[in-house]
């Protein structure tokens, strides 16, 4: 079980992280008016957002394989970013947008370059944004269960929810230690929604109505 | 910023998706053409679709989906909207039930799953008997409400956040009763949130895996259409016929979206006509 938290912890710490950092770079790209082809991008991560992870998911295992991935933590991060990145690009895009042009056109005159600019002053205003995405983002990855399932075969590699099935099988009458799974995989995400709560809840209005 | 420094943020972004999502989507159409029995693989056409078409159990697995959209629209978003209703009022007290009712979204299905099948379990349970032939479907979907009417209720909140206070003054002013708010006034503003908890709903009822596949992995005539895809493919090594379920489903759910978004601008332009 202790194996089982410290993938689960890896995987959705990294997706998590991935996610945050490659969707805000492309919304920063997405909200720019001029961005080439913009409307089919967007348009492309909204279809991104809606398709049912089966669509995706039978080639997939090949796939990892051929990278050579597969049976490792890598063959879940990689699946879980591109997942969770297409709400994270349109919510970033929307938020980016959002924001008044003087803020770019003033640090211009001041002479601060576009990497500065997005490091220095966008990405500490969009700290909503950036907890709104960590938390939905974990949120998914803490409890995937059907790619976990399908990709990882070896039993050190496996993340709780699947590591508690398999656990399950085998002792289903040891109920001090299901109780104690069952805990350690709900006790964490019930925490972080306690602290978090109001930015969990702004990600299921945004993911919502976007 | 230059053209170069946008495309630049842009590329790791598109790159995963591309490879992880968009690529292997596409692998999964081309698959549902080809038989991916013994070592030549090959191209069959439409056969596994033809032969969907007569499949008893897909029948069934499809049939299955649609009770259990039925169910949660009833357990999921009319409860959500019942409780969004009756704890619209903030109060500190409406404000805990609030974070009480929407705690059970944030659980694993897999835990949510065990945990019921316990209660369930026969000669240790509580209810047993809950998942047995004819009962197993309501029993499932109530649980999902249970899972997500909390979910719903958010939105909701969301929504009835936005209906403007003179609207409801007017309305008591009026002598509006509460019950005449509700249908005449509220609910018709909720619309677009309304749109938004149905989409949600119907691609949920598609997309539905771990529940099932935790407390019903054992019975086939409760298979759904994303639980018998992943046994064609893990017990049965069937490719071709997995991956035209998975191309089904997701017509499914694009279609679901697509409908639900065309009535959407249907009823918008029949207002803009006005009632006459």
């Amino acid at each position: 079980m202790g194996a089982y938290f410290i993938n689960s912890l890896w995987v959705t710490g990294l997706s998590a992280a991935a996610v945050v950092c490659f969707g805000a770079w492309a919304g920063f790209a997405l909200s720019k008016a001029r961005f080439p082809l913009r409307k089919f991008w967007l348009a492309l991560f909204f279809i991104g957002m809606i398709l049912p992870v089966q669509s995706y998911l039978i080639p997939l295992t090949g796939l990892l394989e051929k990278l050579g991935v597969h049976d490792s933590l890598w063959a879940l991060i990689l699946p879980y970013t591109a997942q969770n990145l297409p709400v994270a690009i349109l919510l970033f895009a929307a938020f980016f947008v959002s924001l008044p042009a003087e803020l770019e056109e003033a640090a211009k005159l001041d002479g601060v370059r576009t990497a500065r600019f997005y490091f220095s002053i966008l990405l500490p205003v969009a700290r909503p944004a950036v907890a709104t995405i960590v938390a939905i983002t974990c949120l998914n990855t803490w409890n995937e269960f059907l790619m976990a399932m399908l990709f990882i075969v070896d039993p050190a590699m496996k993340t709780l929810p699947v590591g508690m099935i398999a656990f399950e099988q085998a002792h289903n009458t040891d109920y001090p230690a299901l109780l104690a799974g069952l805990s350690l995989i709900s006790v964490p995400t019930l925490l972080v929604y306690a602290i978090f709560n109001k930015q969990i809840i702004r990600g299921v209005i945004a993911g919502a109505v976007k | 910023m230059t053209r170069r420094g946008q495309i630049l943020f842009f590329l790791p972004a598109l790159l995963v998706f591309l490879v992880f999502v968009l690529l292997p989507s596409t692998q999964t159409l081309i698959d549902s053409f080809y038989s991916h029995q013994g070592i030549k693989h090959p191209f069959v056409g439409t056969l596994y679709y033809r032969y969907a078409v007569t499949d008893p159990k897909f029948h069934q697995s499809l049939g299955n989906n649609l009770k259990y959209l039925l169910w949660t629209l009833l357990f999921e978003v009319a409860a959500g909207l019942a409780l969004a209703v009756g704890l619209e009022k903030n109060t500190r007290f409406n404000n805990f039930l609030r974070v009480a009712f929407f705690s059970p979204a944030v659980l694993s299905m897999v835990v949510v799953g065990l945990v019921f099948g316990f209660l369930f379990k026969d000669g240790v349970g509580v209810l047993p008997g809950m998942l047995n032939e004819g009962r197993a479907l309501l029993t499932i979907s109530v649980i999902s409400g249970w899972a997500s009417a909390g979910f719903f209720m958010v939105i909701f909140l969301a929504g009835l956040a936005n209906v403007p206070e003179d609207v409801l003054e007017a309305a008591r002013l009026d002598g509006a009763s509460a019950r005449q708010t509700f249908w005449r006034i509220k609910l018709p503003l909720l619309k677009e949130v309304i749109y938004v908890a149905l989409l949600i709903c119907f691609t949920g009822a598609f997309k539905a895996f771990d529940l099932f596949w935790v407390l019903l992995q054992n019975q086939e005539h409760t298979s759904i259409v994303s639980t018998l895809l992943v046994k064609e493919v893990i017990r049965f090594d069937n490719q071709g016929y997995g991956s035209t379920l998975a191309v089904i489903l997701t017509v499914l759910v694009l279609l679901s979206v697509a409908i639900i978004i065309g009535a959407k601008n249907l009823w918008r332009r029949g207002e803009r006509r006005g009632p006459l």
